[in-house]
């Protein structure tokens, strides 16, 4: 069996075990609950216990059919995806301290050129553009209470 | 007269623009590959609760079947369905393009969708109210039935699948377990993490899930533009008017009627209804090579099953297919309870999105008839413009119902998931819907069974809940008959 396959049966099956953990957790916390003959205890018992066993269903047929190959993929288009999925945990920890119009602009710097934009001068102009044109939309007009960030949080 | 009414009130300004941007929005979603309605609403959700309740829920349905009329413009033009639901139109569609004869494929597909569209909305004045006066009788155990008859959806948007569905569906209901329990508030799965005992906020989930993830797919395909072409002349004439006409008018009745079974959705409407057509014609041969009936029954099919959608939703709060699950998310975030009381405690409201319907469908009329060559044109927008701008908005749809950067997270996380779950073939909509359910039938079953003292006897003693165990055998026995006549790619599609 492909490794892959193996990952993605265990995590159901590891998640059921999580499940079924947390409610006998709760079962022995033993509270007088009259008017909830299940609880949440049993409830998450058996929830648990249905994704387990579909898991190993998962693992145990996998094994009979044999590994499904992922379509393969152009390695540059990968790459383009993976740097999207950096920005985006790097403009998520960036947000906080930045503020959301600076981490906006450096997203969309980081971002435009990654999707292909090769011209810095056009880049930094969609950057800023589209990143004021936000916050205008949700911060100014739609009163939304976006990030400050604490190394400037006297301009936005 | 509640009709009548609820005609008028979207005769205000606000109403009316609700209805026309949501209607432009759809179309947009429909002509631009990459864009579903279920991911376009999601993304859109959190900022529409910025705005007026009823025009929020007019705007979104408007996007729906909006998407609907969009979606055949480029499968027609250029090979590409911008919906899964208009899959099947390219096969003829395309065909009648290259031949010359685009604008007819384009004219029949927009009259045909609004055919349907309009008996789409008399069909949901007149057999919702009723459906809903019955439902008035719902206790727990009846609930229960619903909830277990509405997640043989899971069942059939996993048909490409079933045991990764099944998966999907259970993760969906385990993930609804983290944070506080709905009936005695313990918390639980928290880890020790306090953000975790909130819970996880649907928004983040659904905006990562198809947002971000959607996003990230498309960039890995490396989706690009389109079209460049002429549309030639617009109305067909004589025996293909004819034809036409007959095919749109039985897509609509096939695809209405199947369209208000749970698990059944536009997608594979349009391609019973292209089974049907072929089925049922003098020159089978043809098809494949342009004809018009091609284009003309799924297309009416699709549109016909977006509007039975709402008869199970507003009546029964049962979503039918994925982006009626967004538009349920939407309803509850509004603190409206889908079912049988919405007809009575929010009259106006209902009636009125109601009423946006019949307008949305003229308006989409003429967004597909005259500016069909303004879609055409949109279609050119690089993706790599769209791309970037649709991750920021789905960052701040994320955060902004809370205001917390824990549901960033959560989305960014989700996001991921969403990715390696389409890479991997795994179904997104059951893990979904498993996420909307799953709380509502933990709090129906727990109250059934606490009524009965644990006994599961009540569920068969009720005429109600038995009546809902045997549908969803029945269902699932016609889910899967059925399904094995649809191509795999087709499922795949939807599912994604």
């Amino acid at each position: 069996m492909h490794w892959s396959v193996l990952i993605e049966g265990m995590i159901p099956v590891i998640l059921g075990l999580a499940g079924i953990a947390e409610g006998v957790r709760l079962i022995t916390m033993e509270r007088i609950q009259l008017y909830d003959v299940l609880g949440p205890g049993w409830y998450s018992i058996g929830v648990g216990f249905a994704l387990s066993v579909i898991g190993l269903v998962y693992l145990i047929y996998q094994r009979k059919k044999g590994f499904d190959k992922a379509k393969t993929v152009d390695r540059e288009l990968r790459k383009k995806m993976l740097y999207m999925i950096g920005a985006l945990t790097i403009y998520t920890i960036l947000i906080n301290t930045a503020g959301y119009v600076l981490s906006t602009i450096i997203f969309f710097l980081v971002i435009f050129r990654v999707v292909g934009y090769r011209s810095w001068l056009i880049i930094g102009l969609m950057s800023v553009g589209a990143s004021l044109s936000f916050y205008l939309i949700f911060g100014y007009w739609l009163q939304m209470v976006l990030p400050r960030g604490i190394l400037i949080p006297q301009m936005f | 007269m509640d009709l009548l009414n609820g005609i008028i009130n979207v005769f205000t300004l606000s109403n009316i623009t609700y209805s026309f941007v949501g209607c432009v929005l759809g179309t947009l979603v429909g002509v631009l590959p990459g864009l579903s309605p279920s991911s376009t609403i999601a993304i859109l959700l959190p900022i529409t609760s910025f705005l007026d309740r009823t025009g929020s829920i007019i705007m979104l349905s408007g996007l729906y079947y909006g998407a609907m009329y969009g979606g055949s413009t480029t499968s027609i033009l250029v090979n590409i369905p911008g919906e899964p639901a208009s899959v099947i139109t390219c096969v003829d569609g395309f065909q009648m393009t290259r031949q010359g004869r685009a604008g007819q494929a384009l004219w029949i597909a927009a009259v045909g969708s609004f055919i349907a569209g309009t008996f789409g909305a008399l069909m949901v004045s007149f057999i919702g109210p009723g459906i809903a006066k019955y439902a008035l009788k719902f206790g727990p155990p009846e609930y229960c039935g619903l909830l277990l008859f509405s997640m043989t959806t899971i069942i059939t948007l996993s048909s490409a699948s079933l045991i990764k569905g099944l998966i999907a569906g259970m993760v969906g209901f385990f993930l609804t377990m983290v944070g506080m329990d709905p009936l005695t508030g313990t918390p639980r799965l928290h880890f020790g993490y306090v953000g975790l005992t909130r819970g996880l906020e649907l928004i983040p989930v659904m905006v990562g899930l198809f947002g971000i993830g959607e996003i990230l797919s498309s960039a890995e395909e490396g989706v690009g533009q389109i079209y460049s072409g002429k549309l030639g002349k617009m109305t067909p004439r004589g025996e293909d008017l004819r034809i036409g006409l007959w095919a749109c008018a039985r897509g609509t009745i096939l695809g209405f009627f199947m369209g208000l079974l749970p698990g059944i959705n536009a997608a594979l409407t349009s391609f019973f209804s292209y089974d049907l057509e072929k089925r049922i014609s003098r020159h089978k041969e043809k098809f494949g090579s342009g004809v018009i009936e091609g284009v003309a029954g799924p297309e009416a099919a699709n549109n016909a099953t977006a509007m039975a959608g709402f008869i199970p939703l507003f009546a029964l709060g049962i979503p039918a297919s994925p982006a009626f699950a967004m538009i349920l998310a939407a309803l509850m975030i509004y603190g409206l309870q889908p079912g049988p009381l919405i007809f009575i405690q929010n009259k106006d409201f209902i009636w009125t999105v109601i009423g946006s319907m019949y307008i949305g469908n003229v308006i989409l009329l003429i967004l597909n008839l005259p500016l069909v060559g303004l879609w055409a044109r949109i279609s050119l927008i690089p993706y790599k413009i769209l791309g970037p701008i649709i991750l920021a908005i789905c960052l701040l749809a994320a955060y902004s119902p809370r205001n917390t950067m824990f549901d960033v997270w959560v989305a960014v996380g989700f996001g991921i998931l969403g990715y390696i779950m389409r890479k991997r073939g795994w179904p997104i909509i059951p893990l979904i819907l498993g996420f909307i359910l799953g709380d509502l039938f933990e709090g129906a079953l727990r109250q059934s069974l606490s009524m009965s003292s644990g006994s599961v006897w009540i569920f068969f003693s009720r005429p109600i809940p038995f009546v809902f165990i045997c549908a969803t055998v029945v269902t699932l026995f016609i889910t899967f008959k059925y399904l094995r006549r649809v191509p795999k790619e087709v499922l795949e599609k939807e599912e994604t």
